[in-house]
C-alpha cells in the first residue's frame, strides 16, 4: 500500500468516525442543550466538502457510506435517504461545474442550499415512493428555514476543521483560509 | 507488479454500489432493519448512550459546582443567611418535586398487571419530521419489536426495532403509529393515527358516535399491544362534514413527547382485573390531566 493510499484511507476513516459521532451529537446532544432548535445538518458537511474537493468516485463512495450513517440514526427508508443525497451530490456537483469561488463563503451557502433541497427532496420522494407520504400540512417550513440558518451558521467553523484534516492527509492547499482567518 | 496492485478507492466504490441492492431487499418492510445495518444501527446506540453519560457528567459537575458556589457564598455572607435559606428552601423544593416524580414512578411500576422494564430516551431520530426516540434497553433486557411503551400519563409509542442495548420507538405522533382505540365516555372505538410531532387523528370513527372536545381515548387492548384502558390522547376538535360516514377528530396526546425522559416498556401483560379497576389504579397517578 502506497502512502498516498495510506492517506486518503485514513482521510476517509476519519470522516466516517467524525460524522458518526456528529450525527450522535445532532441526535442526542443537541436537544438536551438547545432544546427544540433545530440542529444543524452535520452530515451535509462532510458530503458537501467531498462533493466539491474530492474526486467523483472517491465522493461517490462517500455518499454512499453517508447513506449507511444516516439510516443508522433515522428510520427513513433507505432508498429515499439514498435519492435526496445523490440529488445534493448531482446539484453541488453542477453547480461546481458552472459557478465556483474558494472560500467558506461558498462553502457555506452550498451548505445551506444543500439543507433546504434536502427538506425539498424528501417531501418529494415520500410523496412518490411512501404508502402514506408526509403531506403539505406537515411540512414545517419554520423547522426548514431555521435548520438552514443553524447549518449555515457552523458551516464556516467545519470548513476551517475539514481544510486542516485535508492538509494533514492529503496535502490541501489551506491558504485561501488563512487568508479568510 | 503495478498490475497487481489494489486501488482501495475503487474496491471502497464498488462494494458501496454493490451492496445497495442488498439495501433494495428490505425496502419494503419499514422497521426492519437490513441485517447489513444492525451492526451501525447498534454503534448509534452506543454513540448515543455515550452522549447521555456525557450530560449527565456535565449536569454533576455543574451541580458540583453550583452547590460549592453556594457553600462559599455562605461562609462569606453569613449575613445574608436569610437569604440563602430561602434559596436552600427552593432547592428542596425542587428536591421534594423530583421525589414526587420518582414515587409516582414506582408506584406506577408496581400497577400489578404489567411487567415493566424502565428505560431512559437516549436520543431521537435526525429528522424532525418522523416521531420516533431511542430508548437505553435493548434485546439484553428482552426488550421486542411490537412491544408498548408507556408512560405514567399515558401511551407514549411502541417498539419499531431492537438491538443488544438500546431500541427504537414510534411514538403516537408519527404517521405511521397507530393504536386501536375507545372514547372513553362514549366507548366509540376507532383507530388514533399519528398526524405531526403534537397532534393525532381519531379516525374510522362514525359519523354518528359522540365525541366531544376533551374527551379522553384510551387504548382499547384489541391491538394486543396496549393494555385495555390506558389514556393515549384528549379530544382538541371535532369537524362532521356535510357528507360521508365518518367524522375527524383532532387529539393532543396526554404524554408531551418532546419532553420525554423515562418510559416503561410493556414486556408482559398478565391477567389483569377489570376496566374500572384498571381505571381507578390509572386514574390514581392522575392521569391524562
Amino acid at each position: 500500500m502506497t502512502d498516498e493510499t495510506k492517506n486518503e484511507s485514513l482521510n476517509l476513516i476519519i470522516y466516517f468516525v467524525v460524522n458518526l459521532l456528529l450525527l450522535g451529537l445532532q441526535s442526542s446532544l443537541w436537544p438536551n442543550i438547545a432544546g427544540n432548535v433545530p440542529a444543524p445538518h452535520f452530515l451535509m458537511y462532510s458530503l458537501l466538502f467531498f462533493a466539491l474537493f474530492h474526486d467523483l468516485k472517491t465522493a461517490a463512495g462517500f455518499m454512499a457510506f453517508s447513506v449507511i450513517l444516516y439510516s443508522s440514526y433515522s428510520i427513513i427508508p433507505i432508498e429515499i435517504i439514498f435519492f435526496c443525497l445523490a440529488c445534493i451530490f448531482i446539484l453541488v456537483h453542477q453547480v461546481k461545474k458552472r459557478l465556483f469561488w474558494p472560500g467558506s463563503s461558498y462553502f457555506t451557502l452550498m451548505s445551506g442550499i444543500s439543507v433546504f433541497l434536502f427538506h425539498f427532496c424528501y417531501y418529494l420522494f415520500s410523496w412518490m415512493i411512501e404508502d402514506d407520504a408526509t403531506g403539505y400540512a406537515s411540512i414545517q417550513w419554520g423547522f426548514w428555514i431555521l435548520q438552514v440558518l443553524s447549518t449555515a451558521f457552523f458551516a464556516p467553523l467545519f470548513y476551517w476543521i475539514f481544510v486542516r484534516v485535508e492538509a494533514a492527509t492529503r496535502g490541501f492547499d489551506t491558504s485561501d483560509v488563512e487568508e479568510a482567518i | 507488479m503495478n498490475r497487481n496492485r489494489i486501488n482501495l478507492k475503487i474496491i471502497l466504490v464498488l462494494l458501496a454500489i454493490l451492496s445497495l441492492p442488498v439495501f433494495s431487499l428490505n425496502l419494503q418492510k419499514p422497521g426492519e432493519n437490513p441485517w447489513v445495518l444492525r451492526p451501525f444501527s447498534m454503534v448509534a446506540g452506543f454513540v448515543q448512550e455515550a452522549y447521555m453519560g456525557f450530560v449527565g457528567g456535565i449536569q454533576n459537575t455543574t451541580r458540583t459546582y453550583i452547590n460549592l458556589v453556594d457553600i462559599n457564598q455562605q461562609i462569606k455572607k453569613l449575613k445574608e443567611e436569610n437569604s440563602e435559606l430561602k434559596a436552600k428552601m427552593l432547592n428542596f423544593d425542587d428536591l421534594n418535586l423530583e421525589n414526587q416524580r420518582y414515587r409516582e414512578m414506582l408506584k406506577f411500576q408496581d400497577v400489578k398487571h404489567l411487567v415493566l422494564v424502565p428505560a431512559q430516551v437516549i436520543g431521537q431520530d435526525i429528522f424532525a419530521e418522523r416521531s420516533v426516540v431511542r430508548i437505553s434497553v435493548g434485546s439484553a433486557q428482552g426488550v421486542k419489536k411490537g412491544q408498548a411503551v408507556v408512560h405514567p400519563n399515558g401511551v407514549v409509542g411502541y417498539v419499531l426495532s431492537s438491538s443488544l442495548g438500546s431500541s427504537v420507538v414510534l411514538l403516537v405522533t408519527d404517521r405511521y403509529a397507530v393504536v386501536d382505540a375507545r372514547v372513553q365516555r362514549s366507548r366509540a372505538r376507532g383507530i388514533v393515527k399519528g398526524l405531526n410531532p403534537t397532534h393525532a387523528e381519531l379516525v374510522y370513527l362514525q359519523r354518528t358516535d359522540e365525541v366531544e372536545i376533551g374527551d379522553l381515548v384510551v387504548s382499547s387492548g384489541l391491538d394486543n399491544i396496549f393494555p385495555e384502558g390506558f389514556p393515549i390522547a384528549r379530544v382538541d376538535g371535532v369537524q362532521k362534514e356535510s357528507s360521508g360516514i365518518t367524522q375527524e377528530v383532532l387529539l393532543r396526546p396526554v404524554v408531551d413527547t418532546s419532553q420525554l425522559e423515562e418510559v416503561f416498556v410493556v414486556k408482559q401483560v398478565l391477567a389483569g382485573p377489570p376496566e374500572e379497576k384498571k381505571t381507578e389504579e390509572l386514574s390514581a397517578l392522575d392521569v391524562g390531566r
